[in-house]
């Protein structure tokens, strides 16, 4: 009875709840239109709006974004979508249920059902309590963006729903994301790590094996394929097999191993190993606990561990993706953007010399003994002793170097930067204001614009934009004018009063109106070369 | 007019680009409807054209059409190796047959293609409305502005060949790199390597590796010197560095002036100081024989040119110049330039009897040029890589 008494009330407030949704939804929409209108007659607005209108807009805004936010807190009591595939996929996922425990999953299962049955209206509550921020900054977001985002490209067709969840940007699917991947991230860094391990020659056994693999792979790159069906065959399925089926091969504890392997201790460099003073704390993502007593409050706090590191190492990689796209950066806009000219030609050159020399011995050099000897030879230089030893020898070389080596400055000749620069002309014109007589003109101004009857600054009754003297006009950005050319009057009137489609009286050098009379004068300008490009966040800036 | 003199004084006047492409007077109505009807029917050929230039200047819209009929027209050439003996091709039927077939595959995909494009522009011209005369201009343009600059990547910084001794010296140039290359290439290979130049040479990437290669030393060198088997290089001669004694021997140029009466009494400087005003420097001497003779003064003018180079980054001009080009100072004689010391050396190591008639050097404006030495002002600009001084100073002899 108490079960039923507590399914009504929320059923109530449910379906008042759609009805105001669903009534409110279309008021929603005409809202959502006159903000648009709003915005759009504040960018189009006079001048004595300007200052107004945006703090309204603003205000507004956030408004609408609030009442936005409550209505889909509304919307969420609504029975789900069969759209919302993300949260179907996680609440009816089968996938974790263990076909040989099928007792185990079915207690779980009546577990769950009672404690929601218990709080339903709670956990509701609790759910669009938390989100109310979100769906709020979602909404505030969808304000301030545009409606039509540039679209990526897609494999396939999207159909409308997946079209419409990849246009917008939510704060809380992006969120809800990041919390999902940070977990499953760990593995990958545990990958990460192991390859460090083996470069570093930390793990020197898996190192060397490491090293015979890919030798192997160079002699036969068939085997790029088939180590990974070794891998997923042995490393994957095997172990997950015996996992579920142990062998009960039980494993003595010894109190002391004696011997050493040979190869381990020379990796190592003796008994001296290096590696120990680098006191890494290391966390064990696959420790088993079954045997523990407290498995639950273990795993718990292993998971938030987890969790943390995960999401430590998540900020780590974005900070390494920022520095290694800032370094592509630097090379894309820097040295293959011909910033610095001697430099970036020097690299062109050794990068043509090496595409010549490996196209034209490429066939005579056995690439796969190459190929897995400079591997060979690059772990050994980079087995911490061996790079000790060799950093030292370079230090000493470099210190005897450095106070012989002048002929950088004489290899610097060899790259002549002297191309002809870009050349165009400019013209800017001469402007005369007839006098008391029509045959007494006094000098206007020296404008860029032709200034003739249906000149905008004419209409409006004002001076055309320009100077009085000829040495204040700038060539345009990024030109010089060329110091050997002059201003010269262009003589050819009808050509260019014709190409600005002008039909006005032509006398000498001058094209003739009823108030004023100008000449076109031209000079050249020069340019070396181009600005660098430059990405284009930095351009706004 | 209301005055915004306070807005003009802070005012940046950019002066404006002129462009060719402004708004021209139509020609419909100016131009002779024979010459219209022609234009139109020549439009077509024109399109045609103008798709066959982008292709070879690698302009198309879609750059990977021109890469994939290279493809084709390398598996058209790759028949040739079919023609070869077997020993030396080392293919088996298999290839053969493969080789064969790609080819024809390739050759009948190019014909097809090219066959399809002609069709569809006529199509096209038929569904959309005709083109206006001032189209067809424009084309017409494109066509001529993409043909100036195949031109002139044809010939800038090509052997020019003008004569038939050019002709001779190019065979005999040629000769033996060709028996080099048909020793170690195959027919096949030998084809394949021109035709791919070719094709490529106008696209941009050639271009922009080739005026790459033009800041480095090493290939000005080469081009020189290959150049200088077929152009008269010896306009300037390096090496020795004359001295002036030589310039006086060698020099046509010497002029005898009369030893007058009044001159006889005086020796030195007053023989100097009234020389100087009879002859001053800038004006032009009038000499009375060609050849020394007793009673004559013999002068002879030294014109030394400095030479320098301005250097990037720092755009410095220095003394120091390319391997190719005219040294640091040179002197004229007898219409050449020749290697010198400077003009301070030389007022060490004057010869004997020989005298200053002016006091110093005189020097001229620097006269600022490009790479090229090709005089461009008397300014330095972004144009100017060279300039050159030039240094001017009289010597005497009396024949007595």
């Amino acid at each position: 009875m108490s079960i039923k008494y507590k399914w009504d009330q929320p059923r109530k407030r449910e379906i008042v709840k759609s009805y105001f949704a669903d009534k409110y939804e279309k008021a929603l929409d005409s809202l959502l239109a006159a903000d648009t209108a709003a915005a759009v007659a504040a960018a189009v607005g006079g001048d004595h709006q300007r200052s107004s209108v945006p703090k309204r807009g603003v205000v507004k805004g956030i408004a609408g974004s609030l009442f936005d936010a409550s209505v889909e807190r509304l919307k969420n009591d609504k029975p789900m979508l069969p759209g919302d595939f993300d949260t179907v996929t996680e609440s009816s996922d089968d996938f974790w249920k263990d076909e040989n425990f099928k007792q185990e999953t079915d207690s779980e299962v009546k577990v769950s059902s009672t404690t929601t049955l218990e709080t339903p209206e709670d956990g509701l509550e609790k759910r669009t309590k938390e989100h109310f921020l979100d769906i709020f900054v979602d909404k505030l977001i969808t304000r301030i963006i545009p409606t039509r985002l540039p679209e990526r490209e897609h494999f396939g067709e999207l159909s409308e729903d997946e079209k419409r969840r990849s246009k917008t940007v939510s704060a809380t699917k992006l969120t809800s994301n990041l919390k999902a991947l940070t977990p499953k991230l760990a593995g990958l860094f545990e990958l990460q790590d192991s390859i460090v391990r083996l470069l570093t020659w930390r793990n020197p056994s898996g190192t060397l094996t490491m090293l015979i693999i890919l030798t192997m792979i160079c002699y036969n790159p068939m085997n790029i394929i088939i180590m990974p069906l070794i891998y997923i065959m042995f490393g994957l399925m095997v172990p997950g097999y015996t996992r579920r089926h142990p062998f009960r091969r039980t494993l003595y504890p010894y109190r002391r191993m004696y011997g050493k392997s040979l190869i381990k201790d020379v990796t190592n460099g003796g008994p001296t190993a290096w590696h120990p003073g680098y006191g890494i704390q290391e966390f064990d993502y696959n420790v088993q606990v079954f045997d523990s007593d407290d498995v639950s409050r273990r795993n718990e706090i292993d998971n938030r561990i987890e969790f943390v590191v995960s999401l430590r190492d998540l900020q780590n990689a974005t900070t390494a993706t920022l520095s290694l796209s800032k370094s592509v950066e630097r090379f894309i806009y820097g040295t293959a953007g011909f910033v610095d000219e001697r430099h970036s030609t020097v690299v062109f050159f050794k990068y043509i010399a090496s595409f010549c020399t490996l196209s034209l011995l490429s066939k005579y050099i056995n690439w796969s003994f190459f190929i897995s000897l400079i591997l060979w030879l690059s772990m050994i230089f980079a087995h911490p002793k061996v790079k000790q030893r060799i950093s030292a020898h370079k230090q000493k070389k470099r210190s005897v170097s450095s106070t012989t080596d002048r002929s950088e400055t004489h290899k610097e000749f060899n790259i002549i930067l002297d191309e002809s620069p870009e050349v165009k002309y400019v013209e800017i014109f001469e402007i005369y204001k007839q006098g008391i007589t029509p045959r007494h003109w006094d000098f206007y101004k020296i404008s860029n614009q032709v200034f003739d009857p249906l000149d905008k600054f004419r209409k409006l009754q004002q001076e055309p934009p320009g100077v009085s003297k000829l040495d204040d006009i700038l060539p345009p950005r990024t030109w010089v004018f060329d110091e050997n050319s002059e201003w010269e009057v262009d003589y050819n009137v009808k050509k260019w009063s014709s190409e600005r489609g002008l039909s006005l009286k032509i006398q000498d050098e001058y094209l003739i109106d009823d108030s004023f009379k100008r000449r076109r004068l031209t000079r050249k300008v020069l340019r070396y070369a181009n600005p660098a490009s430059k990405p284009s966040y930095k351009l706004k800036k | 007019m209301s005055n915004t003199g306070g807005v003009s004084a802070e005012y940046r006047c950019y002066s404006k680009f002129i462009y060719n492409h402004g708004q021209k007077p139509s020609l419909t109505r100016a131009t002779d409807s024979k010459i219209s009807s022609v234009l139109h029917r020549f439009y077509p050929m024109l399109i045609i054209f103008d798709g066959a230039l982008n292709n070879i200047m690698w302009m198309c819209e879609d750059i990977c059409l021109p890469f994939i009929y290279m493809v084709m027209i390398t598996l058209v050439i790759d028949m040739l190796s079919l023609c070869e003996t077997s020993a030396s091709s080392g293919k088996s039927v298999f290839g053969k047959i493969s080789t064969l077939w790609l080819g024809m595959i390739g050759f009948v995909v190019l014909l097809y293609s090219f066959l399809y494009y002609v069709v569809t522009v006529y199509q096209d011209l038929d569904q959309y409305e005709p083109p206006t005369l001032d189209d067809i201009v424009i084309l017409l343009e494109s066509v001529i502005d993409k043909l100036e600059t195949i031109r002139k990547e044809t010939v800038s910084r090509t052997l020019r060949i003008r004569t038939w001794l050019d002709v001779l010296k190019f065979a005999i140039f040629l000769t033996p790199i060709q028996y080099v290359l048909m020793r170690y290439l195959s027919v096949r290979d030998y084809a394949l390597g021109v035709v791919v130049c070719c094709l490529l040479v106008h696209s941009i990437w050639f271009q922009s590796t080739f005026r790459l290669f033009w800041r480095v030393l090493a290939t000005r060198i080469a081009y020189f010197s290959v150049l200088s088997i077929f152009h008269d290089r010896k306009q300037i001669i390096y090496s020795p560095l004359i001295d002036p004694s030589t310039v006086n021997e060698k020099t046509s140029a010497t002029i005898f002036v009369p030893y007058a009466q009044p001159m006889h009494k005086m020796s030195g400087n007053k023989l100097q100081l009234e020389l100087l005003k009879l002859y001053p420097l800038n004006n032009v001497i009038n000499g009375i024989s060609k050849m020394p003779c007793p009673g004559v003064i013999a002068i002879n003018i030294y014109i030394v040119h400095e030479n320098q180079r301005k250097w990037k980054p720092n755009n410095v001009w220095e003394p120091k110049l390319l391997p190719y080009e005219k040294p640091k100072y040179c002197i004229e004689l007898n219409g050449h330039l020749n290697a010198c010391k400077s003009p301070w050396e030389y007022q060490e190591s004057l010869a004997e009897d020989w005298e200053w008639l002016d006091d110093c050097w005189k020097p001229s404006e620097w006269a600022y040029s490009d790479s090229d030495w090709n005089v461009i002002g008397h300014n330095d600009s972004l144009e100017a890589y060279t300039r050159t001084k030039i240094w001017r100073r009289r010597v005497f002899k009396v024949f007595k």
